[in-house]
């Protein structure tokens, strides 16, 4: 716990340091949330209020990002998600996949495997050489719903509980379409080290 | 554990969300060079991601938004009045507690205020079946369309002589305003509620009505009464032929609810 504050003022100036430097992540949560602009507005207002209540309690020197987005993650859930303009569903593509992963074996081949960074793992391969912009690109190829998850877990860090919180879906769905998701772009950025690679080598 | 259920694993393992096999998978990536490698490579996919991942800018004056929505050095101010949060529940009204903050009018009287109320009031002109789109920058057909906004709760009044033509969000002297319109008879009544921030209502005459402290004022032939409440200003707009002692009732039943 860290020291009180000398007063409001000091509390403030130290909020809009440390706090406000994170404006950027908070509202693209909000909005990959709430999918509207006008909700995630709103939302990144609601937890910079509600962290400036409690900024007492933030430990400096801490993660100060991870705190923000976990309350915009408990004010999305227990304030916005019911009026969310779009609710989150499943789609039936999804449905379908989900099903055929409950095969016992071999049933998640048609979505993808590991063969991509299999390979390059199997030749010491490594990333170092795709680009941010093949990144991105990768990203982008996913469908809605897997980059969404992808997008929690890696670029804000929530755990699969968390991530199942949010999206309104069982963990076991979170782990699998964060599976596939991973599995596409193993695929993609593999091709794109290959392919760099060969460059590299003429 | 086999080469190709790590592989199947491999990307919970790298998450730390293995739990009961982790211990196993992790005894597979100590005892084979090309699962470790894999695991290796999916973690630098992760941060590969985390580095090419470019965030949405925010709109332009949302920091100041939020800056402005903080509580004040000094005495508390409460955000939100407790009749908006209970009642207001939907996005709209976050969305309307929140963003009156947006514009400040510097040196806006309650005179300016009146008018503009007034001019809104005058606005939302009767149309067969509700209320017309105003002429404000924020008019917005998908909060008209002639029907009342499903998303905004309105206050309620047993009185079965009032009732509600439409509610609309509007943009007032430069601010976000909710407008709630009711009829009575064939006179309308309009309500806002907006943030005081800039407004001073000092100069308006006050009255007492059972207990209760309200400004009041005419102008142009209408007849406003206003009071604010945590940071909130409510106004009842309507024309000057309703008795003064008719809206302070609309007023007061309307701030017990």
């Amino acid at each position: 716990m860290r020291p009180q504050f000398k007063d409001e003022g000091e509390k403030r100036k130290e909020f809009e340091t440390v706090a406000l430097a994170h404006l950027k992540a908070t509202y693209d949560l909000a909005l990959r949330l709430t999918r509207n602009p006008a909700d995630a507005e709103d939302l990144v207002q609601d937890t910079f209020v509600r962290a400036f209540r409690f900024f007492h309690q933030f430990e400096p020197g801490t993660n100060c990002r991870s705190w923000l987005l976990r309350i915009v993650k408990n004010t999305f859930i227990n304030e916005y998600r019911r009026r969310a303009r779009q609710p989150v569903t499943m789609e039936y593509d999804e449905a379908r996949t989900t099903a055929s992963e409950r095969r016992p074996s071999g049933g998640s081949s048609t979505t993808g495997d590991s063969a991509g960074l299999n390979d390059l793992a199997s030749a010491g391969g490594s990333l170092d050489q795709v680009l941010d912009e093949e990144v991105a690109h990768a990203l982008g190829t996913l469908n809605d719903d897997q980059r969404q998850v992808l997008v929690l877990s890696d670029i804000d860090g929530f755990s699969y509980q968390e991530v199942a919180d949010l999206v309104g879906a069982p963990v076991g769905t979170v782990r699998s379409r964060l599976s596939r998701a991973r599995s596409t772009l193993r695929g993609l950025l593999s091709d794109y080290a290959r392919k760099h690679g060969l460059q590299s080598r003429s | 554990m086999k080469c190709q259920e790590f592989e199947e694993r491999v990307s919970a393992y790298v998450d730390g969300e293995l739990e009961a096999q982790a211990a196993e998978a992790e005894a597979h990536a100590v005892s084979c060079a090309r699962c470790a490698r894999l695991a290796a490579l999916e973690k630098q996919m992760k941060q590969r991601l985390a580095a090419a991942y470019t965030p949405v800018e925010p709109p332009v004056g949302l920091r100041r938004r939020v800056l402005q929505a903080l509580p004040a050095a000094g005495p508390v101010r409460s955000l939100a009045s407790p009749w908006i949060r209970r009642t207001w529940i939907p996005a709209t009204a976050a969305a309307l507690v929140l963003i009156a903050v947006l514009v400040a009018l510097p040196g806006a009287g309650a005179r300016d205020f009146d008018r503009a109320l007034i001019e809104h009031h005058q606005a939302l002109a009767e149309t067969p079946g509700g209320i017309k789109p105003c002429t404000c920058p924020l008019r917005s057909k998908k909060f008209f369309q002639g029907k009342i906004n499903a998303e905004i709760s309105v206050p309620s009044f047993p009185d079965k002589k009032i009732s509600l033509k439409g509610v609309a969000l509007c943009r007032v002297s430069g601010r976000k305003v909710a407008c709630i319109v009711f009829e009575e008879g064939k006179s309308r009544i309009s309500f806002f509620i907006t943030e005081r921030a800039n407004i001073s209502l000092e100069k308006l005459p006050e009255v007492v009505f059972k207990q209760r402290f309200f400004r009041v004022s005419t102008y142009e032939g209408f007849r406003t009464v206003i009071w604010n409440h945590r940071g909130q200003n409510y106004s009842v707009v309507a024309k000057e032929s309703m008795p003064q002692e008719r809206l302070l009732d609309l007023a007061l039943a309307w701030q017990a609810q």
